[in-house]
């Protein structure tokens, strides 16, 4: 099992608080302190495309600083786009030219490395497609099957991540999804977290999806959305009432999520291929990515690799 | 004239998800009012981790301009004094275009963009937007067109004014025509006539630009008054004064206002943290 860092982070600096991409140095910081706790590799966000073109000169050049700091390569990206109804929606029909051009785009600008995934959210937020229904479902994974034959043609897997507040997240809507796409182009990446806070049991839904699974994310929350945040305007997560912080490291003290139970089935379906971690908004009420990120690799080498050996011995 | 002091709210967000929850807010305004400042200064944004930055989501939270107005009250700010807004900074909202003030192209975009904002100003009781006059001089490359900038500055200002808002005109450190003056070897005083610049057509020639459709020496018909330094004619146009200590430029940058004043006499001075 390698493990990778989805690279949320920040950082002090004597101009307040940075991100690692503000110079060559913060993320000459940032590469090695992932290093040093013991991290294989990371994963990033694509629009990082122009930030990587002004300060590196092409994503092959970024990623060999990267492995120039110890780490392997770059293993995923995320596709983080603005949805919106009138020019870009997946249950939108109109919408689909600009998605389909746009991941011709992504996929050409990604094409000097080697991906393993491109991550997306798969809906609009929840209140922008309401209501939520089978057709608008079926309308957005018949996208995503173009999507991933587009990508596929790239040599990379498309993989979606359901956040708690998009409009694919109950079971139901899950399930509806997944029956209508095809398993050949579209997958599964697991946010632990996630599926949590909406109420699936990640452990379950993984069991029931992991032939079709690539990817996690592996992280902890102390709350599941019992009151409707999910569909909280304009911010579903920043804005929630149930907490100001969602995330946390997974094996934190108060975290509802069964990570042992999570990595022996993981363990259990031959699972071949990168764990990533994932630290959203970890610095939030006095959090510290920089500890977080070693907290959770204390928790994946201490507690997760002996159940690995554990459950592969069996 | 007296002059009140306004604090830029833009001081809170230090990160693109900060300062979203509505009791961030109430922190950063009972500070401000603490610390003695009676107004703050809104800042334009995009995207809905941009609850102040965006009319919309301003009014979805607080209900209406009304209840923002309400809510500063309650914390004890007396008034909005203004708002930035960079014309040349990609909005979701608007699709994302990479404007330019000095492309004429862009201009009818410009101004459709900033409808948004002077219906809440003017909803807001706000007298004043704070508009940044292009972008970095990096991204213009050798496509700085002083006409254009002024054209559309001047399209603008008559816009505002029908809203009851004046336009402030902001040139930062990054414009094209920011350093018309030490870099070419001229007078370095803030003061010095525009004329005995060698690199005066830049800045001069917009100066020309703005004032050709209205008086040089009263408030300009158009409503547009530049936020800079460099004549003493400028001054009696400026109508705000943006203080600010920087670590990484040199020195402090002031704009003294001598000419628009709020509705309750008070001109108000806003306040930032380096942004340079």
């Amino acid at each position: 099992m390698k493990w990778s860092y989805m690279d949320h982070w920040r950082s002090a600096s004597p101009n307040g608080p940075i991100d690692q991409w503000q110079t060559l140095d913060s993320m000459d910081r940032f590469l090695k302190q992932v290093a040093a706790v013991g991290y294989d590799a990371i994963d990033t966000f694509d629009h990082r495309y122009f930030q990587i073109m002004d300060q590196y000169g092409s994503v092959s050049n970024y990623q060999e600083f990267v492995q120039e700091r110890g780490l392997e390569r770059i293993v995923n990206t995320f596709h983080a786009a603005v949805y919106d109804p009138r020019t870009y929606a997946p249950h939108v029909p109109e919408t689909h030219a600009n998605i389909l051009e746009d991941f011709r785009v992504t996929m050409d600008r990604w094409s000097g490395i080697s991906l393993d995934n491109i991550i997306v959210m798969p809906a609009t937020l929840y209140y922008d497609m309401e209501p939520v229904t089978d057709d608008k479902i079926k309308t957005t994974a018949e996208l995503w099957n173009k999507v991933g034959a587009i990508t596929l043609d790239a040599g990379v897997k498309l993989t979606c991540h359901h956040e708690f507040f998009c409009g694919i997240q109950s079971k139901h809507e899950l399930d509806v999804f997944y029956a209508n796409t095809d398993p050949a182009l579209v997958n599964l990446f697991v946010d632990t977290a996630q599926h949590c806070i909406a109420t699936v049991d990640p452990v379950d839904f993984y069991e029931q999806y992991a032939d079709r699974v690539t990817g996690f994310h592996f992280k902890d929350t102390r709350h599941q959305d019992l009151v409707g945040d999910y569909r909280r305007r304009p911010d579903a997560e920043l804005m929630a009432t149930t907490t100001p912080k969602w995330f946390h490291e997974m094996g934190d003290e108060g975290g509802l999520v069964d990570f042992e139970a999570f990595m022996r089935a993981v363990v259990r379906n031959g699972y071949e291929g990168w764990l990533s971690v994932e630290h959203d908004k970890a610095n939030k009420l006095g959090g510290d990515h920089a500890e977080s990120t070693a907290i959770a690799r204390w928790y994946a080498k201490n507690v997760l690799d002996r159940i690995v050996a554990e459950e592969g011995s069996k | 004239m007296t002059a009140g002091w306004s604090y830029a709210l833009n001081q809170w967000r230090q990160s693109p998800t900060s300062f979203v929850r509505l009791e961030e807010h109430e922190r950063a305004f009972k500070t401000v009012s603490a610390a003695g400042f009676r107004a703050v200064e809104l800042w334009a944004g995009t995207g809905r981790w941009s609850n102040l930055g965006r009319p919309e989501h301003l009014r979805l939270n607080y209900g209406s301009a009304a209840g923002f107005l309400d809510r500063l009250a309650e914390c004890g700010i007396d008034a909005v004094s203004s708002l930035t807004w960079d014309p040349s900074a990609p909005a979701a909202e608007e699709g994302f275009e990479l404007r330019s003030t000095s492309r004429p192209a862009d201009h009818g975009a410009i101004l459709r963009a900033a409808e948004t904002y002077l219906e809440l100003l003017s909803e807001l009781g706000c007298e004043r937007i704070v508009v940044r006059a292009t972008e970095p001089a990096g991204r213009l490359g050798s496509g700085f067109d002083a006409a254009a900038v002024a054209s559309v500055l001047d399209r603008l200002g008559a816009a505002a004014q029908d809203h009851g808002v004046r336009v402030a005109v902001d040139i930062d450190c990054l414009s094209p025509s920011a350093r018309p003056t030490a870099s070419r070897g001229c007078s370095s005083s803030p003061t010095a006539p525009s004329s005995t610049c060698r690199s005066a057509p830049r800045i001069s020639s917009w100066r020309a630009s703005t004032r050709s459709r209205s008086s040089a020496t009263t408030r300009p018909a158009s409503g547009t008054s530049i936020s800079r330094t460099p004549t003493s004619r400028t001054r009696k146009r400026a109508t705000c004064f943006r203080v600010r200590k920087s670590t990484s430029c040199r020195g402090t940058r002031a704009v003294r206002s001598n000419a628009g004043s709020s509705s309750s006499g008070a001109t108000p001075v806003s306040s930032t943290l380096p942004l340079c």
